[in-house]
């Protein structure tokens, strides 16, 4: 039933909201006339102009076959032809929300495709087709099974593709970086459609097509499925063009002539930095390269230094990640790449390498007891490598075996230590450091393969590649790499680095609104998963720590570590499955349907067409999207839900089963269907690649099975649940009691006020420390003209600050920057306290101008520097000057933090939505909590009136 | 008092605005226990001179040797300096936010580490000396601007400056006020004090001053005791100058 929407990552909706407001200034500013502004005689065509012959950009204009096939249409119709260019994937999109009347993209028809929109009649027959290298041994469609193939997002070719076999497919944007992929060997061949293909194909001359045809397929225009009108005129235009000769004289005039311009690459030369030679690396492999206090050491930098030193040039080392060192030597960051890099097949492919300097072997770490002694025991193992290293490719082509990857070496030796992993795979040396380091593991006796070690060096750059070649040659000869290698292995013996672990607190991320598994009573949170979680923490000897949030949260809190897990009535889908692991399911419920008494609604079935309610993020949410024509009102509470189906705004309601029982059980004139919407599990959601813990949950929860205290627990809910049923007309004075006395509810207010009260005063402290730095920086620079740099800074956060919504800004805080910090209070304080700083610094800001110049000079005049003039005669002065300002800045401070409800803390609104979810009221908490607002508003007013008053009457008489 | 070696010596003082010089090249030099009296007409760069010897105006060229240090140096704790160099503005710029004696006591606690109590010890004497005792605890917004401007020159003295720079004290004040202004500042010349004062008071120049100088022009145009200054003036343009303002 539950679920949540973690389909994309949480960065990226925090990214794209961050982003949607210059997008939309950019929408609008770029299209004032709006495609959908229903112009009459306006017939809009959404295309994808990279795409020739169909479609592409001539000087400014969109031409093709498709252009004028749709200019003729359009010419039919007696209707002016609009064009508007986007991505390929969005144009179905545009098509299906009437932004555009059709589409026409060399689009081929596809089942897929069907389903959102209709298509014309077809206009061409096309083919798509393989571009491979003149000298690709590639011949026919078969030959294509395991190779790596460049398609363009979102077409025909990409969706047949997917169906070859061990193929590697890269997704282009454009076809014609495809094709460039294809120059540059880094793929093996480009299918695309026949039309552009030809285009391509005699535009670059190390480029043919292979005799035989990858698929056939026809095009087609989409128009929108109910625009049936739209769709007989196409046709029916398509037909007169077919049979006036029209089309074919069309497409032959763009076919043959397509080969006129030849496509210039121009190669950025990397620009030489006078003697310098700049070195990538992956600083923390000992002994080939690690830090020794700040400095990067070990037998890669010392070879390059040796080089350097034989070139006459400087070295520079850059550490970055071991899968970016290519990159930077390819774009020319680099000079070089030294990171105990073997030489692959692949690696080739971008990089040339120097002569090798070092062999080394790939080894297998593994525990003293292990049973692993050779590479063929590793066979269905899991095995720890580091992300990129040679290790990392070599050990994907184990069979059954489950790869780990690490970012640095040391972190897989530690799971291994741990026993998340039976071995790790990692170079020679730093395997002997590790082991020598390690007690209770070691090597085995065979190795896992042998390797050569050399630097990497752009393709181009032959020059360098030949004077590394003698510089290696002179230091083989001179035994000085023998030397520098010996100095390192075998002398080290750094200190070891101890995983800490958190001191046995089980964290549970849950939704505590949802009854019988999981809600409040009183303060408490309890019922059906928190028992089960007890046990288990039980079992496993942890505290158990709760951390009630938005159900669509639990997943993200798992995932990012701030939860061991998630227990919320969640249900096991595939999408979840994607984001988190699940623990054996610990009991079976059924989606059902609420209806009201009277409702003729009787089956699923009788769904089709109807308005029905769900919870945001639920199983019932996901699976009602599928009831025919139906509208699906998503609601946060399930109760609100309920509430909109007694009066009449929805039709029914689909919901998990228990809570169901709850609800009908509470309200008269609810019943459930007969049958069941659906059936479904309920499991714990565990971070994935926490075994240990999920072995331990699955354990746990197999004992409370067996020992048969799960279904205690879950009879000891299901049962009790109808306690109390409410009354139908009750006075004010009953709802009073019953929202805020009985069951001591006021706690939630009280709790929730002081919790208010902390986050806005903590806020409040740390937005004047930050605005009277930036107000005093910046003003300091407008009079004097110095801290340029720190007046910068200070406007960069002004205006990011004052850019973005203190939602976002707090959802940033909290998941992307102390995404390991779990002090809520403390963060939500920071957040709106940088927050607040920022309004804060322009208040106090104009308070400093808004004094005389002459107060300054006469605080100057007697000695004082200018940070004592500031702090003892303007700032004195600018604050009671915008007391006022001040004063409103906090008030709105204080109203702004009720949105820290988002991160899951109890604050005096979410406190009163808690109430509200236990009594169904809503008039009584909303309307108290907005009265304690008002009166910590007017009571802080007041004050500030009184201090104001105070400051005043000192100035005049 | 060493009456040979100079308090303030000014080196080929010179200040551009832009490209209009307001001093050209001036040099003279002011010795412990004189009163120098600077007139002239609007515009000719009287007051930027005053505030240059104390930098609130930063000279473009030269040099002011005050105690032996050249406190245009950028090297030099201008902040030190002007501790001993006591300054008179002609709007007062008393602290709005500060009663009388806090005025008068603010720079010497903050500044020099005097207790709370030998500073309004201090202060009562200064009033006492401009004859406001009674206004200790009033705001300077209670004020007439010739106590203002008594106010002011009481603050100055708090730090036992060595010389007072007196920048047209008495040009924003009501005509009957300016006369206990002027008592104020003869009593201290009297009373041995270093001064430089830029002002159009000339009857009080006549009467106080050691020296006048005329500027016009950015340049000082005559520099004499004032009794040759008023009655026997060489330049043309003194001479002129004098006969309008008397």
């Amino acid at each position: 039933m539950r679920n949540d929407h973690t389909k994309s990552p949480q960065i990226v909706l925090l990214v794209s909201a961050f982003l949607v407001s210059v997008l939309l200034g950019i929408i609008l500013l770029a299209c004032p006339a709006s495609a959908s502004s229903g112009a009459k005689d306006k017939l809009i065509m959404a295309t994808n102009a990279e795409f020739p012959p169909y479609e592409y950009y001539d000087g400014s204009e969109i031409v093709g076959i498709d252009v004028e096939i749709a200019q003729a249409i359009a010419e039919e119709l007696d209707m002016e032809l609009q064009i508007e260019d986007m991505a390929f994937d969005a144009i179905i999109t545009a098509v299906t929300s009437g932004k555009a009347d059709f589409g026409a993209a060399g689009l081929t028809v596809t089942e897929d495709r069907l389903k959102s929109v209709d298509f014309s009649d077809t206009y061409t027959k096309s083919a798509q087709v393989i571009i491979v290298k003149e000298d690709s041994p590639i011949a026919t469609p078969e030959d294509l099974v395991g190779k790596k193939i460049g398609v363009q997002l979102g077409t025909t070719g990409d969706i047949y593709s997917a169906d070859i076999e061990d193929a590697k497919i890269e997704r282009y944007n454009k076809g014609f970086e495809a094709v460039q992929s294809l120059l540059s060997d880094k793929i093996d061949a480009v299918i695309i459609d026949q039309e552009p293909a030809a285009v391509f194909v005699s535009q670059d001359p190390g480029l043919k097509l292979t005799d035989e045809e990858f698929t056939e397929e026809e095009y087609a225009l989409a128009i929108a499925k109910d625009n049936k009108e739209l769709l007989e005129k196409v046709n029916t235009a398509l037909a007169g063009l077919k049979k006036s000769g029209r089309l074919d004289e069309i497409k032959a005039s763009y076919i043959n002539d397509g080969a006129e311009e030849e496509n210039k690459e121009e190669k950025e030369e990397p620009e030489k930095i006078g003697g310098k030679l700049i070195m990538a690396t992956n600083a923390e492999f000992p002994p080939y390269e690690y830090y020794e206090g700040s400095e990067i050491v070990g037998i890669d930098a010392e070879i390059a230094q040796a080089i350097a030193d034989e070139l006459g040039m400087e070295l520079q080392i850059e550490d970055m990640a071991f899968d970016a060192i290519i990159t930077a030597v390819t774009s020319g960051k680099a000079d070089f790449g030294a990171a105990g890099m073997t030489v692959t097949e692949d690696r080739l492919k971008s990089v040339d390498f120097s002569d090798t300097y070092t062999k080394s072997a790939q080894v297998i770490i593994v525990k003293e007891d292990s049973p692993i002694a050779t590479p063929e025991d590793l066979v269905g193992k899991k095995i720890g490598v580091q992300l990129g290293t040679t290790g990392d490719i070599y050990s994907a082509d184990i069979e059954d075996a489950k790869i780990e990857r690490y970012n640095k070496g040391f972190e897989a030796v530690q799971s291994l230590l741990s026993d998340k992993i039976d071995a790790v795979i990692i170079d020679q040396e730093p395997a002997t450091v590790f082991v020598s380091q390690n007690k209770g593991l070691k090597l085995t006796d065979e190795e896992f393969t042998e390797e050569e070690y050399a630097l990497a060096i752009a393709k181009d750059n032959k020059e360098l590649l030949e004077k590394v070649n003698t510089a290696l040659a002179e230091l083989k000869k001179s035994g000085r790499l023998d030397e520098i290698k010996a100095s390192y292995i075998g002398t080290d013996d750094g200190g070891e680095e101890a995983p800490d672990s958190p001191g046995g607190k089980l964290i549970m991320a849950t939704n505590a609104e949802f009854p019988p598994y999981e809600y409040y009573e009183g303060s408490e949170i309890v019922g059906i998963d928190v028992e089960i979680a007890q046990a288990v923490a039980e079992e496993m000897g942890m505290e158990l720590q709760i951390e009630d949030m938005a159900f669509d949260s639990i997943i993200t809190a798992v995932t990012s570590g701030k939860a061991d897990f998630g227990a919320a009535g969640m249900t096991v889908t595939e999408d979840r499955l994607k984001s988190v692991d699940f623990s054996d399911p610990y009991t079976t419920s059924a989606q059902v349907i609420i209806v009201k008494e009277d409702s003729p609604i009787a089956t699923p079935e009788d769904l089709v067409g109807k308005k029905i309610g769900v919870q945001l993020g639920t199983t019932g949410d996901i699976y009602a999207e599928d009831i025919e024509d139906a509208t699906i009102e998503r609601y946060n509470k399930g109760f609100e839900a309920i509430q909109s189906l007694l009066s009449d705004k929805i039709d029914a309601v689909v919901i998990d089963q228990e809570p169901a029982g709850v609800f009908v059980s509470q309200n008269k004139g609810l019943k459930l269907t007969d049958e069941e919407f659906t059936t479904e599990e309920y499991a714990l959601a565990i971070a994935k690649g926490n075994e240990e813990l999920l072995e331990k949950v699955n354990a746990a929860l197999a004992d409370l099975k067996e020992s048969g205290r799960l279904d205690e627990i879950k009879a000891g809910y299901i049962n009790s649940g109808e306690e109390e049923t409410e009354e139908g007309s009750y006075g004010l004075k009953e709802a009073i009691y019953d929202n805020l006395v009985s069951e001591g509810r006021w706690k939630y207010i009280v709790n929730g006020l002081v919790v208010t009260l902390e986050i806005t005063l903590l806020a409040v402290i740390l937005g004047i420390i930050i605005g009277f730095v930036v107000a005093i920086i910046r003003s300091t620079y407008e009079k004097t003209r110095k801290l340029k740099f720190l007046n910068l800074l200070c406007q960069i956060y002004l205006t990011v600050i004052r850019g973005t919504p203190v939602l976002v800004q707090l959802l940033i805080i909290y998941y992307i920057i102390f995404a390991s910090f779990t002090n809520k209070i403390v963060v939500a304080s920071l957040a709106f306290g940088i927050n607040s700083g920022a309004y804060v610094a322009e208040i106090i800001r104009g308070g400093i101008l808004s004094i005389d110049n002459g107060q300054f000079e006469a605080g100057r005049s007697l000695g004082f520097n200018y940070l004592q003039t500031m702090v003892y005669i303007i700032l004195p002065q600018a604050l009671k000057n915008v007391l006022p300002a001040l004063a409103n800045e906090f008030v709105v401070l204080l109203k702004e933090t009720s949105v820290c409800g988002y991160i899951a803390l109890q604050d005096l609104t979410k406190g009163g939505d808690i109430i509200r979810s236990q009594t169904y009221n809503a008039y009584i908490p909303l309307l108290t909590v907005a009265v304690i607002y008002l009166a910590l508003v007017m009571i802080f007013t007041y004050f500030v009136k009184l201090l104001e008053r105070r400051l005043r009457s000192s100035e005049r008489s | 008092m060493n009456a040979h070696k100079p308090l303030i010596q000014i080196k080929n003082l010179t200040k551009s605005f832009d490209q209009v010089k307001a001093l050209k090249n001036i040099s003279t030099n002011i010795y412990p226990g004189e009163v120098v009296f600077i007139v002239g007409p609007s515009g000719s760069g009287k007051s930027t001179f005053l505030r240059c010897m104390n930098r609130l105006e930063e000279a473009t060229e030269g040099q002011v040797i005050f105690e032996g240090v050249n406190i245009l140096d950028k090297k030099t704790d201008i902040d030190q300096h002007r501790q001993k160099m006591g300054m008179v503005f002609q709007h007062f710029n008393l602290f709005p936010h500060l009663t009388v004696k806090d005025n008068i006591t603010l720079a010497p606690r903050k500044l020099k580490g005097v207790s709370q109590a030998e500073a309004d010890k201090h202060a009562m004497d200064l009033l006492e000396r401009v004859g406001l005792p009674d206004k200790a605890d009033t705001y300077p917004a209670m004020l007439s601007g010739g106590q203002k401007q008594r106010i002011a020159i009481a603050r100055a003295l708090a730090m036992d400056p060595d010389v007072m720079l007196f920048d047209e004290p008495t040009s924003a004040l009501d005509p009957e006020m300016v006369g206990e202004v002027l008592e104020i500042m003869g009593e201290l010349a009297k009373g041995g004090m270093t001064m430089a004062v830029v002002t159009h008071e000339m009857g009080f120049a006549k009467e106080v001053a050691s020296r006048v100088l005329f500027m016009a022009d950015g340049e000082v145009l005559e520099d004499a005791p004032p009794q040759e200054f008023f009655e026997d003036p060489k330049n043309p343009r003194l001479r002129d100058f004098l006969s309008k303002v008397i």
